[in-house]
């Protein structure tokens, strides 16, 4: 997890293999939370292969039949060395006669930050989903639930855990991805970083910020056209790094690409998109500006 | 800014440290070009970014983007993609979708990679021009 709260490490799901039948079959899970209506919070249950929570379409909380590691064990990981295991089952004890969430007691009381309780729950989510998928688990119903309350920071979107599950492919690359978009993004802005792989048919989203919320087919729908608007551009002009967009009156897309990772930026305004562009910009000035001061001490040398 | 015979072909007065611009109107349906880019010289360049206009604009299924327009609250444009800037290296290209002749749009291609600013600026300029023209 990196520091400003983003997207969990995908190091953390090293059980999970991105494979085309996984990513199909968890993109049809993501979908049903997708298509839940606006606001709607409940839960979402898979007969007695396990359920989703949600709360405004973030996943709250994940369970699944026959999961592998318990939310106490992950949570009991998120500190070098391990957290005792008796103490966390004393906080746990505790927690259970008193109703509050465990994670939310074990940071209370210090035992793990806040970063860490996120990184658990997303793995533990992360994992149940997953697991559902894989298990071709068929939702039955949707149980309206009349009072919200999670904390929207150990909440995930759609596009986090889809993202989540294309890191797999290359874990040091969705590493580096989330922290270009960690770095570029500007306020009022909110994006994804996708590749194009042979894991998927289309694009294989490996990292996204926390705030994206567009729904997995919209964020998909996006990538493949900012693939194709690249690919054309390149045609003419070989040296096109980014381009822009404007969405309706206000909203703007930005798109850049580095190295083999391309990107997705969806500014709410046009002074954001702006900026953005201006980030990117000043970035390939540099950029070129190094170059050719490398080129021309290179050639002074020889 | 004065139209050709044609109506469509643009023409635009030197300006003292504008940006030199080469601008031409084209179907975005097909990418044929509505008419003579005003420098001759940047005819290719224009050709080739009219050629990319079915490809960035024809997609079956716009839809996405309006969905996605709509949760960033905006309010939904002529198109559902507006204007379309790409940046590069050594160039600034434009297109931009004319709101009273639809289908069609102003394409707009400068060097001035570092001044985007004032390609823009001008472009704009260019879009007010021709749509009050009939």
């Amino acid at each position: 997890m990196n520091d400003a709260g983003g997207a969990p490490s995908s190091r953390m799901l090293s059980s999970i293999p991105a494979n085309p039948g996984l990513i199909a079959a968890v993109l049809r899970l993501l979908d049903l939370i997708d298509d839940l209506p606006r606001g709607a919070t409940g839960a979402l249950h898979f007969g007695d292969a396990g359920m989703i929570l949600v709360e405004s379409k973030r996943i709250c909380w994940a369970v699944a039949r026959g999961m592998r590691l318990r939310l106490t064990e992950i949570l009991r990981r998120q500190t070098t060395p391990p957290l005792a295991r008796e103490a966390v089952e004393e906080i746990y004890r505790a927690c259970k006669d008193s109703g509050t969430p465990i994670g939310e007691a074990l940071v209370k009381s210090g035992v793990i930050s806040e970063a860490g309780l996120r990184a658990a729950l997303f793995k533990h989510n992360g994992e149940a989903i997953v697991s559902l998928a894989q298990n071709g688990a068929l939702a039955e119903r949707f149980v309206r639930h009349s009072r919200t309350g999670y904390d929207p920071k150990f909440a995930f979107s759609a596009c986090e855990v889809l993202a989540m599950l294309g890191a797999r492919d290359d874990p040091a690359r969705a590493a580096l991805a989330q922290g270009e978009l960690g770095s570029i993004l500007v306020q009022d802005s909110v994006g994804a970083a996708f590749v194009r792989s042979g894991a998927s048919s289309g694009p294989l989203v490996i990292a996204a910020d926390p705030g994206c919320e567009l729904s997995v087919k919209d964020l998909l729908q996006a990538c493949h056209w900012v693939s194709g608007l690249f690919d054309v551009a390149r045609t003419f002009d070989p040296e096109v790094f980014a381009a822009r967009a404007a969405l309706g009156d206000r909203a703007m897309l930005v798109t850049w690409r580095s190295k083999d990772v391309e990107y997705l930026g969806l500014c709410s305004s046009r002074p954001a998109a702006a900026r953005l562009v201006s980030r990117l910009s000043e970035r390939s000035t540099r950029t070129s500006g190094v170059m050719v001061s490398a080129a021309r001490h290179e050639k002074g040398s020889a | 800014m004065k139209l050709a015979q044609n109506g469509l072909v643009l023409s635009m007065a030197a300006e003292t440290g504008a940006p030199n611009i080469t601008w031409a109107v084209a179907c975005m349906r097909t990418g044929v070009l509505l008419g003579q880019p005003n420098l001759a010289s940047a005819t290719e360049q224009i050709e080739n970014l009219a050629a990319t206009l079915p490809e960035v604009f024809g997609t079956v299924d716009l839809g996405w983007l309006e969905r996605i327009a709509s949760q960033l609250d905006s309010e939904p444009g002529e198109h559902p993609c507006g204007e379309v800037l790409l940046l590069s290296e050594s160039h600034v290209h434009v297109i931009e979708p004319l709101k009273r002749h639809r289908g069609v749009a102003l394409l707009a291609v400068s060097s001035a990679a570092n001044a985007v600013g004032l390609v823009l600026s001008q472009v704009h300029a260019q879009v007010a021009a021709l749509e009050r023209e009939e």
